[in-house]
């Protein structure tokens, strides 16, 4: 291969190997809901709006004892380089499914009985890791809905490429790169909520991946806790 | 989350007490407490309260509320008051007095708010009219706030609710569901009063603000 995507420990980006891509964060986007967030890493951008808590229907679905929540994860149009086919597909079914198993855990589901919560990701932009960025912007709209919440969630994502471990795998590393894991995490608990892998890896290179990938779910933590704290900023100008 | 603001901004999921305490807007893990919202901290010896920037109304037995008629459904009118489940008004529930059923179904057509109490929560929430402070809204304007920011604008014994009907001559009620009904020639003075009010709670000597923007603002008008 000529184009290596490693060279000296630097990346086809100029990052180091266990470095994030810029992050930015947008609170209460859109004025027409509960709570909404913008949230992005490098060229994926993701925005999460919230509705509710509302009544539930179809009424079968009702829990006297929790709230039920729905996720839709929609990857826009022009998000990719081709055309994407808009509405959902076998992928953004999936993803839903997942995401709404990492924030059933993260909401205070018991304090909102026979209530719904809706909550809508849509995909702007799409450089790997859409789902890491998807649930980032989805737990702020939630904590700006003001939803009982057990803690944040961060998100982030790992790889392998070319037999280095590397942090927040974007662009060639994604097409190209060997392995690619998200994984979504409770830093109060130090709880991992979602792990998944594709490729394979012996059990030493995943336990110092899973490090890593801590280390940096840490760091956008911090982040999204820095941007809600500067709430009132935000309210003063809109 | 500085200090010398006064007040403490705190995140879900942060740490308040390494002892269970008991207070609102608060949850307990293995014998620590941390907050369950965006909000503000207030703390005391024996409890820890955060009170939310916002948050979706829950009903209480004895709140009196601002709604609108969303449908009349026999024996009940069906009212929408912004929380997650509709609440009931029963015939029977309209005035002290008897009244008939078409001149009842004249009066409170789809659209017509009105300003009642919640007398029972069961299975459904039952409202009732049968309050003397009970009646419909008619003309005015509507403003809305989160929840959390009622007991801002009532004040302290009503003091910044006194004081802004003093000065705009208008008059308010202010639903516990965060509705504000406003009567009056200032009406719009007062919506953009209330949504800074909104925006501003948590900052101290809020009345004293609000009396000089609304000084400010009747000076335009006039």
């Amino acid at each position: 291969m000529e184009n290596k995507l490693i060279k000296d420990g630097v990346r086809l980006d100029g990052r180091k190997l266990d470095e994030l891509r810029e992050l930015k964060a947008e609170l209460n986007v859109s004025r027409s809901t509960e709570g909404s967030a913008m949230f992005s890493i490098g060229d994926t951008i993701a925005v999460a709006t919230v509705y509710g808590p509302m009544e539930v229907y179809p009424r079968f679905l009702e829990n006297s004892e929790k709230a039920v929540i729905e996720v839709n994860y929609t990857m826009l149009p022009f998000s990719t380089d081709d055309r994407n086919r808009p509405g959902f597909s076998r992928r953004s079914v999936e993803i839903s499914a997942v995401i709404k198993r990492v924030l059933e855990r993260a909401i205070i589901l018991e304090d909102l009985p026979k209530t719904k919560i809706i909550i809508n990701i849509e995909i702007l932009g799409a450089d790997a890791s859409t789902r890491c960025a998807a649930i980032n912007a989805a737990s702020m709209a939630l904590v700006l809905a003001g939803i009982p919440m057990r803690d944040m969630v961060s998100s982030c994502s790992a790889g392998k490429v070319e037999d280095t471990l590397i942090l927040d795998v974007a662009g060639k590393e994604d097409t190209e790169g060997d392995i690619d894991i998200p994984i979504a995490y409770f830093p109060l608990k130090d709880e991992i909520l979602l792990l998944q892998m594709d490729g394979i890896m012996t059990k030493e290179e995943l336990d110092k991946l899973m490090d890593m990938v801590k280390g940096g779910c840490k760091k956008i933590y911090d982040f999204q806790k820095e941007t809600l704290l500067n709430i009132e900023k935000d309210l003063e100008t809109k | 989350m500085e200090d010398e603001k006064g007040y403490i901004i705190v995140t879900p999921g942060t740490l308040l007490a390494t002892s269970p305490k008991t207070g609102n807007g608060t949850y307990i893990s293995e014998n620590k407490t941390y907050s369950k919202y965006l909000g503000i901290l207030k703390k005391s010896e024996s409890h820890i309260n955060v009170l939310p920037f916002k948050y979706s109304y829950r009903p209480m037995v004895g709140d009196r509320i601002i709604g609108r008629v969303k449908d009349f459904n026999y024996p009940f009118f069906i009212v929408n008051m912004t929380s997650p489940a509709p609440s009931f008004l029963y015939l029977s529930d309209v005035s002290s007095r008897f009244m008939e059923q078409e001149e009842l179904l004249q009066q409170y057509k789809p659209g017509t708010w009105i300003y009642a109490e919640i007398a029972e929560i069961s299975d459904r929430i039952k409202l009732s009219m049968k309050i003397n402070e009970a009646k419909k809204l008619e003309g005015g304007r509507m403003a809305s706030v989160s929840p959390s920011k009622v007991p801002r604008i009532i004040g302290k014994s009503a003091s910044m609710i006194k004081m802004i009907q003093e000065k705009t001559k208008t008059h308010i009620l202010v639903g516990q569901n965060g509705v504000v009904w406003i009567k009056g020639d200032n009406a719009g003075i007062v919506v953009k009063a209330i949504e800074k009010i909104g925006r501003e709670a948590h900052i101290s000597g809020l009345t004293d603000r609000i009396s000089k923007y609304l000084d400010g603002e009747l000076k335009n008008g006039k």
